[in-house]
């Protein structure tokens, strides 16, 4: 049967790649005593699906995935057994029941929001990050150096970012949320980053990032 | 000094090469209250994250010291060089993994040195520790720094950085450490240190030697001593990843080149049922779908096919998979192949080491090579297509038609496996002789560098490219090792010279850096020559020669 669910990488697992993340909940559902099913062939697989791909150094509340069991089991039971076998930052928040054979297992994610919190270093920084960020909304195009198969490419990703915007927080801080499509030509977590940090001393500015639900 | 906020360490990992390496937060990690302990211990592996949680030695110590409930011991690696970095411009003190305490809280730092290659991480752990590097800058307050492991057989080149060796095995001597550190608190080091040094197996450096030797320190019955039944499990992924058991300790066999028979005998086993109990507790732990059955000859077990009969039984439709590290070419393995097929196939090591009978039984391996390639032959039968040939140049009394003589072994085993759909994948590597303290070619020569390069040179062009993949170390990395192996207290300062010249993580090829050490070992006015490529005579005395072990006595079995 196969059981929806969603799950919450929080702050002691912010480092975990994704497939870290696919070998832990793998090892989990072990651990729990929820037998999965696998693929059939050569080299067995579990089935087990994530929808979106799961960046490292990011934090979330809302990823989801689903996997198909052996036999009847209630997605409540399922919630349980897994946040009790699960390591320090991964945490199940709900389950249920997907229909066989339906054709979206998983509701299709339009985009991604991504909320990144700054604490500048120097007086100025937080000027910078909000221009920067202004800069970024304003632009027509936004290029990125990524390295394929050894080979360095610029790439613009303008069309990826459909909004930015900013928010100041207590301490002088910024806060700046930005909707992403999800696709190669959006920028990743990362990127996004480096584009607000520019100008500002970026190994002393403490930041994070949260993918918003 | 206090606790780090998770948003201080937060910005260093962002920038760093595998950022799970520092986080801790594994299953089955033990966290205590580290205000509250009466004892605080922190165990090292010298290397990276990933190969260090790899290694038994360290997992069985930190369950023993942890099951007292007032003792507390955690875990910590060697950073990679960028987080070494990272660590320095930040002035951020290297921390442990359960509660990222400064390694200079603590107050016992072990190492488990198990390489010698590694030598230059132990000073890197010390130095980003907030622990003075030599033993004699450390006061009072500093942690005991204390080293254990295959390394110690020759505890000498390191003699300067570690305050107290455990020659031998460390279940129940490491109790008695850490006992005698927790009652000796408040009296002055030089005390302290005298009250360990009493304890069997303890080498304390700074001290003279009552008596000129230290006895390695041996437990009898391996069926009583604690194993871990609720393994950690990485978040990240591992070199080993999976649940090991040490199912017996020593091996039977004497072969020249390995310190083994010296160093880890006499033979101790676990037995069948508390393997089998150890297995069904640590899958259900830990969550694991694989077992490796760990041992230095898997095939001299004395009930091994009952022992893979029953897990394949047990396991086979749960998909767990058995590894078998270590078998022998012989009949009994082949018996044994049969059980462990039922199962989902690991890869498949042999160790034939030489490329002619004559020098196999010179090293003492006798293995003839129709039992090897049958061997071979019965892996292809049963359905193996990936196997792992182990072989090593250099040995003494080698000549060029015994490297060559690989080359054809290798062919005709290749040769069979073409014979099976799907063809053969081997896999050959190639190790360099190093004469290593204990074992019976102790004093033998390694050959200088630009022989090693020949013979190495040898062995490539007879192996044919579509027979197998050959894989080897650098040269100079097998030179270093035997430098070190071998090496006297002196060697110690090189050491040091070259961690301050930039050495790092000299195991691994890609990062070792020959210039350094020899530029190293040539201000300290010492010849790498010397300590490698000598044949030292039978009267001469051995920096290791204090060190004593006890005749073989029967082998204990639960």
């Amino acid at each position: 049967m196969r059981v929806g669910f969603r799950f919450s990488k929080a702050e002691e697992a912010r480092f975990l790649s994704h497939l870290d993340i696919m070998r832990t909940f793998e090892r989990s559902f072990r651990r729990g005593a929820i037998p999965i099913k696998y693929t059939e062939g050569f080299n067995p697989r579990p089935k087990l699906v994530f929808r979106d791909a799961i960046p490292v150094g990011v934090t979330s509340s809302g990823e989801l995935a689903y996997v198909d069991l052996e036999g009847p089991i209630s997605p409540g039971r399922v919630v349980d057994a897994l946040n009790a076998v699960l390591p320090s930052g991964l945490r199940l928040h709900e389950a249920w029941k997907i229909a066989a054979h339906s054709k979206d297992a998983l509701p299709a994610a339009k985009a991604r929001r991504l909320e990144l919190r700054f604490d500048p270093f120097e007086a100025g920084d937080g000027e910078s990050i909000r221009a920067n960020a202004e800069k970024l909304q304003a632009s027509e195009s936004v290029v990125v150096c990524r390295s394929k198969g050894g080979k360095k490419q610029e790439i613009d990703v303008r069309s990826g970012i459909s909004e930015v915007s900013c928010k100041a927080r207590p301490g002088g801080g910024v806060s700046v949320s930005a909707l992403l499509a999800l696709n190669s030509a959006a920028p990743k977590a990362r990127e996004l980053v480096d584009l607000l940090l520019s100008g500002v001393k970026k190994s002393q500015v403490e930041w994070e990032c949260e993918k918003l639900p | 000094m206090s606790r780090f906020k998770p948003l201080q360490l937060n910005r260093l990992l962002y920038d760093v090469e595998r950022p799970a390496r520092y986080t801790g937060g594994e299953w089955n990690a033990i966290v205590k209250d580290f205000e509250t302990a009466d004892l605080r211990v922190v165990l090292c592996y010298p290397d990276v994250y990933e190969i260090g949680m790899s290694g038994l030695g360290i997992r069985i110590l930190y369950d023993i010291v942890n099951s007292r409930a007032n003792w507390l011991c955690e875990r910590v690696f060697c950073p990679g060089v960028d987080m070494e970095g990272a660590l320095g411009e930040s002035g951020t003190p290297l921390f442990s993994l359960e509660t990222r305490h400064p390694l200079c809280d603590f107050d016992i730092l072990g190492f488990s040195l198990g390489h010698e290659l590694c030598s230059t991480n132990v000073l890197t752990v010390l130095d980003l520790g907030g622990i003075p590097i030599r033993s004699a800058d450390r006061e009072d307050s500093d942690p005991l720094v204390l080293a254990g492991g295959s390394s110690c057989m020759n505890p000498e080149p390191m003699a300067d950085f570690i305050d107290a060796f455990l020659i031998g095995d460390g279940e129940e001597a490491v109790v008695e450490i850490c006992e005698a550190w927790e009652g000796t608190r408040g009296q002055t080091k030089s005390a302290r240190l005298e009250e360990l040094g009493r304890i069997e197996g303890v080498y304390v450096p700074s001290m003279a030697r009552g008596g000129g030797s230290v006895r390695r320190r041996l437990v009898h019955d391996l069926e009583a001593q604690p194993f871990p039944t609720a393994p950690i499990v990485p978040s990240t992924e591992i070199v080993h990843d999976r649940v090991g058991i040490e199912i017996m300790r020593g091996c039977p066999h004497a072969c020249r080149f390995c310190q083994a028979t010296t160093c880890y005998g006499p033979v101790r086993l676990r037995s069948t049922e508390r393997i089998l109990d150890i297995a069904d507790q640590s899958l259900r732990s830990s969550g694991y779908d694989e077992i490796s059955l760990v041992s230095l000859s898997t095939t001299d077990y004395p009930e091994i096919e009952e022992l893979v009969s029953v897990l394949a039984g047990r396991y086979s439709d749960g998909r767990v998979s058995i590894s078998l590290p270590s078998l022998r070419p012989d009949a009994r393995w082949i018996k044994l192949a049969a059980e462990v097929q039922r199962v989902r196939k690991t890869g498949l090591t042999l160790a034939p080491e030489a490329g002619t009978e004559r020098l196999r039984k010179a090293i003492g391996k006798p293995a003839g090579t129709e039992g090897v390639v049958a061997a071979a032959a019965t892996a292809f039968e049963l359905g193996w297509r990936r196997i792992k040939l182990y072989f090593m140049i250099c040995l003494p009394d080698e000549g060029d038609e015994d490297i060559e003589a690989i080359g054809t072994l290798v062919g005709e085993i290749a040769s069979v496996g073409r014979k099976h759909k799907g063809g053969a994948h081997l896999n050959v590597s190639a190790a360099t002789f190093v004469p290593k303290p204990g074992a019976l070619f102790e004093r033998a020569p390694q050959p200088g560098l630009e022989e090693i390069e020949r013979r190495l040179g040898l062995l490539k062009r007879s192996i044919k490219r579509r027979d197998a993949k050959l894989s080897w170390h650098d040269p100079f990395s097998s030179r270093l090792e035997a430098a070190l192996s071998r090496g006297d207290r002196r060697v110690g300062r090189a050491i040091a010279r070259a961690w301050e010249l930039g050495a790092r993580f000299d195991s691994w090829d890609d990062r070792l850096q020959p210039g350094i050490w020899e530029k190293a070992f040539s201000e300290c006015d010492l010849d790498m020559s010397h300590y490698a490529e000598r044949e030292i005579p039978q009267g001469e005395s051995l920096p290791w020669g204090f060190i004593t072990h006890r005749k073989s006595s029967e082998a204990a079995v639960g």
